[in-house]
């Protein structure tokens, strides 16, 4: 039986009524809803409609979150697709190993890492998601149930890595793990001034650390655009003790994160809040022991002043703007000098900012490095990673058009998984290989049987 | 100690696997599909440290499962006691369904509990005590014009086992039947109801916390004892003009 629900996109940008199913066996996915389109999701954690839209049927898989296989000799485990990422280090810290690429929330599912082939918080030596997948066993209603890996069935295997979903239903996945680093990772921060700041701190601090950012503030304000600070994080070998479960912690979902009917960013209140983040992480200590949980999914327990609402709750039903983009080493620095002056000349002069919520609702920027290898459409590439966030307003579209038109000019690529608004001519722009994607899936699925807003939206 | 969990792959019978796993009991899974039992088998090894032996039989088909169920008990020893979260129903479930469906909802949701359950009795009996739960449905407070065949089904297992309580009361042995309402599973995935389903979750903690209670019956929620009471009470000529 199918229900009607609302989704919507974790930023906000997006909402459709869909028929739903919660399959919690085997033979209810392989249950024939005949031409029908479809689309697996799991925790809905992205940003745009990639599970969801398109009037497809979507099949929430969290039932299938239960743990197949695990060698300790061989660090490897075998996890249904429902699984999430914090399950997967309750289980496996205790036993002295970790996924070393972990995007930054525990309900994450493993599908949907395989999915969007996500990144963690330190690419530049871990890579993205498909470095840890071995295999893969998905489900299509043309070929059945097929295990998938990188000698049988390549081209599907690369398919399905950042394939959206496109490919089928992600069933499990065998997993390749690494020793656990520490239960405990001891955290720096640096202050620094402006972005060029901060880029070429983050590029001398990357190497030898676990991960390392930056935060900036980019609220439009001339005087401030850029202050901010490099995290730096490592883990303490040998810590006293190996965390026996995952910390209580109320989830934040797509539907709950905009419950707040106001959004506290924007205008003078980014300016304040922004201001009160930097003032009070300034009184901390410059070196900080946080346990792994905490490193590894900062967002998740709320260890800071807003009480009850978290980062991500602020942006009120409206929600957020996320544009994320990888741009080469060299192009880098001019790319972001661009982004200053995109921002900063539309504020108003410092002396009535205050007064005036004047400007785009720009928040923050944050920035990492990457390795990678361009393929399909994976967000993948040797390079910089840089990340801003707006309060979603009347001004953002345009705004992020030019963002488009920067990223094209510098040769980047945008991320698809967190813009629920990335038209194609973008797209086509930066992907020099969407078409073979797209011939590659149309050859293996002619009927196009999963879809999803994103799939429409680009035309796949 | 083990507990054989009959029905265990989704639903309430999962949530039991895994509540009764974590409190360290060896479990015994039927289910009709094994990839769904080896999943949750595994998955509950690998979490908890026990020993699973799942067993798949088809309850509305096949004889021989009875057996194979005790044998696999037998296997991981110390039976401690039989959980029946088991239950189907069928969309044209009415007074025209053909005799061949009707026979098999009779078996999965009323005789093939009464085999199973006659298998284990010695084995109980000489033990002396443990605890025998079964679940069974608000449907069966009163006989309508849908799911006619699973709500007498249901209605019988409620008399089997009030008899069998009877029949247990000079051992230690614990009969318990749970009426749950509307539960947060498949079997009403899509249906429209008017009050809200419950959590198997917690349910199946409450029947961890209970298993030494000699309480006969209990309604889940509580809320249902008193309506299904109203629902019997009823007159006729009020009850004929209701379609739910």
């Amino acid at each position: 039986m199918l229900e009607e629900k609302v989704f919507v996109s974790f930023d906000g940008g997006f909402s459709a009524k869909n028929r739903y199913c919660r399959p919690d066996k085997y033979r209810m996915i392989e249950k024939s809803l005949g031409s029908q389109h479809r689309i697996a999701r799991g925790g809905g954690y992205s940003y745009c409609a990639a599970s969801f839209g398109s009037d497809a049927v979507v099949q929430d898989m969290r039932h299938f979150n239960r743990f197949l296989r695990f060698d300790p000799e061989a660090w490897q485990i075998e996890v249904e697709a429902g699984a999430t990422l914090g399950h997967i280090l309750g289980v496996t810290a205790p036993r002295g190993c970790y996924l070393p690429v972990q995007p930054g929330y525990p309900e994450i599912t493993v599908g949907g890492c395989i999915a969007a082939n996500v990144h963690g918080k330190n690419p530049h030596e871990q890579g993205t998601f498909l470095n840890s997948v071995l295999d893969i066993t998905l489900y299509h209603p043309r070929c059945g149930t097929v295990k998938i890996d990188r000698s049988a069935d390549p081209l599907l295997f690369d398919l399905t890595c950042g394939g959206y979903g496109l490919t089928g239903v992600i069933l499990s996945a065998t997993l390749q793990l690494d020793p656990l680093p520490g239960a405990i990772a001891r955290e720096a921060k640096i202050r620094v001034g402006n972005l060029v700041e901060g880029l070429r701190e983050v590029r001398k601090l990357t190497a030898g650390s676990a991960h390392a950012y930056t935060w900036h503030d980019i609220a439009p304000q001339k005087s401030t655009f850029g202050r901010g600070f490099v995290f730096r994080g490592s883990y303490i070998s040998g810590s006293r003790s190996i965390p026996t479960s995952v910390p209580p912690y109320t989830p934040v979902t797509a539907e709950d994160r905009g419950r707040l009917l106001f959004s506290a960013w924007g205008g003078p209140m980014t300016r304040i809040l922004n201001s009160a983040y930097i003032l009070l992480d300034s009184s901390k200590p410059d070196i900080v022991e946080v346990p792994l949980f905490d490193s590894l999914f900062p967002f998740a327990r709320k260890t800071n002043v807003l009480g009850p609402f978290g980062y991500f709750h602020l942006f009120g039903k409206r929600g957020l703007a996320e544009y994320q983009v990888l741009v080469s080493d060299q192009n880098a620095h001019d790319f972001l000098s661009e982004v200053r002056q995109l921002i900063c000349k539309r504020s108003a002069p410092d002396l009535i900012v205050i007064f005036l919520a004047s400007g785009v609702s720009s928040i923050l920027l944050s920035m990492k490095l990457f390795k990678g290898t361009r393929k399909f459409l994976r967000f993948e590439e040797n390079g910089v990673c840089i990340t801003l966030n707006f309060a979603r307003a009347a001004e953002v579209p345009l705004f992020l058009e030019k963002l488009d038109e920067l990223t094209v000019a510098a040769g980047g690529i945008p991320n698809i998984i967190k813009d629920s608004r990335l038209p194609l001519s973008t797209v086509l722009k930066c992907y020099p290989h969407y078409e073979d994607f797209r011939d590659c899936l149309h050859r293996y699925d002619p009927q196009r049987l999963f879809t999803s807003e994103l799939s429409e939206r680009l035309h796949l | 100690m083990t507990c054989v969990i009959v029905g265990a792959s989704s639903g309430l019978g999962r949530a039991l696997a895994e509540i009764f796993a974590a409190a360290g009991y060896d479990l015994v899974l039927v289910s009709s599909d094994m990839r769904d039992l080896l999943a949750l088998a595994s998955d509950l090894t690998i979490r908890n440290g026990i020993n699973v032996v799942p067993v798949d039989a088809d309850l509305g088909g096949e004889d021989d499962y009875s057996r194979r169920i005790y044998e696999a008990a037998h296997e991981l020893g110390d039976v401690r006691g039989l959980l029946f979260p088991i239950g189907a129903n069928l969309g044209r479930d009415n007074v025209n369904i053909i005799s061949s469906e009707a026979d098999r909802l009779i078996r999965v949701n009323f005789s093939s509990l009464v085999s199973i359950i006659g298998t284990f009795m010695p084995i109980m009996l000489s033990r002396g005590s443990g605890f025998i739960v079964g679940f069974g449905s608000i449907a069966g407070s009163r006989g309508r014009n849908a799911n006619v065949v699973y709500s007498a089904a249901k209605r019988a297992l409620s008399s089997y086992f009030e008899s069998l309580r009877h029949a247990l009361v000079d051992s230690d042995v614990v009969v318990q039947f749970y009426v749950p309402g509307y539960l947060e599973t498949n079997l009403a995935f899509g249906i429209p109801t008017k009050l809200p389903k419950a959590s198997v979750k917690e349910l199946g903690k409450r029947v961890l916390g209970n298993l030494d209670k000699d309480f006969g019956v209990t309604y889940y929620p509580s809320f249902w004892r008193g309506l299904c009471l109203a629902l019997r009470l009823l007159p006729w000529f009020v009850f004929k003009r209701l379609k739910f």
